[in-house]
């Protein structure tokens, strides 16, 4: 190995790159730039591409550090320190539009690192993070010069990690984003064109990018060829970004039907009580005064506002694509820096994937935050999914320091919905229980019934 | 030509025809750099053609616009 280092906050998500790696000093974060990439390094620096990049907010900036302990100094060239990501975010909790952003951003780099006569060597999706509300590049040690008449190495990733996974979740069915959380290096393209419906066959880039693309790598599978002898010029390299640029802009999904859609339209709130609601929900933001949020259950995002209007940083999660969708769609005709919109289900949430379950963090690890929001979610936990309060008390100590949670009672309108079409086996469904398990966990600080409703809102905090 | 024509040829038959699984132990890493071979012969001549349109719709509207301006000019 030649990554070996004594510094034991090595980031378990950079040990595959032999350009570098990723590491943790006192709280921040660093990245290493080893002797072998040194040359690609000082082309990204001098031909003005780290420049022209950063200036467009399309990579992340770095400077570079020298008073710092080395991780390995027999390999280390250079030691970087990029600006800190807040929350690491992987694309089986993106929405479509996020995917298709992080598509474009990684198409639009890879143009402009041909122009400076360098390429991309991957096209990782796990490459792309969301930074004040857009999608930014953040391996700096992606780029390697351009060597004449070469194909794009990293031709086969983009299609895997971000054309198949869109293509699927545009013509076959949204929550087959979730197949990124399997296939850690994407969807494999034969498993992507078997999925597809057959009428894509029709389409002249899916055909090709992903049909014919599956077909070829069987065909190739087992046959040596000189890779040497196959050549491509740097125009035929432009008309193939230039196309999946335009495979990928093409591609749309538009939310419509799904669980929440219409939530809002259709609870027992009248206006008067959602704006109240929203009204002691700042109250006790301003009380807490958290760095950040975690607002579980999101929808759209209209409590995740209330924070990022006190400039205080919220990640909005919700199960519905829908939601999540919409909620970026937001985001980004405001042009908000604050919220970041994640598809996550409560009941299943992100798991440390990859090898030895370490180079993605599940959501847990990744916590725990400030403070959550758990608004009009826990009859969902408790009788939808059959969670006792102690179970969700558990859980919501181990991610947050404070709780804003809303208790929805058995008479509730949206409580009854979830009861029509089963038994009501939760006799234990009551306010009291629920006060008494979340005590195990946390200290009640405030009270507030919300006017207009059945429903009480809490300020807690763990113990 | 007349090899490249047989691949494409067979490529289009075995997806229009026979859709199989891969084995995963097998690198399809090849394959990959066959078709992309194969696909910027076309993508690459559809791009000079785009670029060399995009050129003549640029230089027709900059003499348009020199144009307009001499008539402003005249005016």
């Amino acid at each position: 190995m030649t990554n070996q280092t004594n510094n034991s906050d090595e980031l378990s998500s950079s040990f595959r790159d032999p350009s570098g790696f990723l590491f943790y000093q006192d709280d921040q974060i660093f990245r290493q730039v080893n002797i072998s990439y040194k040359l690609d390094y000082d082309l990204l620096m001098s031909s003005g591409l780290y420049k022209k990049l950063v200036d467009d907010n399309l990579l992340i900036e770095h400077k570079e550090v020298t008073d710092i302990k080395l991780a390995d100094s027999k390999n280390c060239y250079k030691i970087i320190q990029p600006t800190t990501i807040p929350f690491i975010s992987y694309p089986y909790e993106w929405s479509f539009s996020q995917l298709k952003d992080a598509a474009l951003l990684t198409l639009k780099i890879q143009k402009l690192a041909i122009e400076h006569n360098m390429s991309l060597k991957d096209a990782s999706a796990y490459n792309v993070q969301f930074l004040k509300g857009r999608p930014i590049f953040i391996d700096t040690l992606s780029f390697e010069a351009l060597t004449q008449d070469r194909p794009w190495v990293a031709y086969k990733q983009f299609c895997q990690h971000f054309l198949a996974p869109l293509a699927l979740m545009s013509r076959t069915d949204i929550r087959l984003n979730k197949l990124a959380s399997i296939f850690i290096d994407g969807v494999p393209l034969d498993l992507a064109s078997r999925l597809l419906p057959a009428r894509t066959k029709l389409n002249f880039s899916i055909l090709t990018h992903l049909h014919l693309h599956a077909s070829s790598q069987q065909h190739f599978a087992n046959k040596k060829i000189n890779q040497a002898k196959i050549k491509m010029s740097k125009l035929a390299l432009l008309g193939l970004i230039d196309s999946l640029e335009s495979t990928v802009s093409k591609l749309s999904w538009r939310p419509a039907g799904t669980q929440w859609a219409d939530y809002y339209n259709d609870t027992n709130y009248t206006d008067q009580s959602m704006k109240e609601k929203a009204e002691l929900v700042e109250k006790l933001i301003l009380k807490v005064k958290p760095k950040n949020v975690w607002d579980l259950g999101a929808n759209d995002g209209r409590f995740s506002r209330v924070c990022s209007k006190l400039k205080i940083p919220a990640i909005a999660f919700d199960i519905d694509p829908s939601a999540v969708e919409q909620n970026y769609r937001i985001v980004k005709s405001k042009n908000e820096t604050n919220i970041l919109p994640l598809i996550s289900d409560l009941t299943n949430p992100s798991p440390g994937i990859g090898w030895a379950n370490k180079e993605r963090d599940s959501l847990i690890d990744r916590g725990p935050t400030d403070c959550v929001l758990a608004l009009a979610i826990i009859h969902h936990l408790a009788i939808s999914n059959n969670l006792p309060f102690l179970k969700i008390a558990e859980f919501l100590a181990q991610i947050c320091q404070n709780l804003i949670i809303e208790f929805v009672p058995k008479d509730d309108s949206q409580v009854q919905r979830l009861l029509q079409n089963r038994e009501d086996i939760f006799p234990n469904y009551k306010q009291e229980i629920f006060e008494k398990e979340f005590l195990e966990y946390f200290q009640i600080q405030e009270t507030i019934k919300i006017k207009g409703t059945l429903r009480t809102l809490y300020l807690m905090a763990a113990k | 030509m007349d090899k490249m024509f047989n691949i494409i040829f067979f490529l289009l038959l075995a997806v229009l025809a026979f859709p199989k699984t891969t084995h995963a132990y097998l690198d399809p890493g090849t394959g990959s750099f066959i078709i992309q071979i194969i696909l910027s012969v076309v993508l690459g001549g559809i791009f000079a053609f785009k670029m060399f349109f995009a050129k003549i719709k640029q230089t027709i509207k900059k003499i348009f616009s020199k144009n307009k301006k001499n008539d402003k000019s005249d005016k």
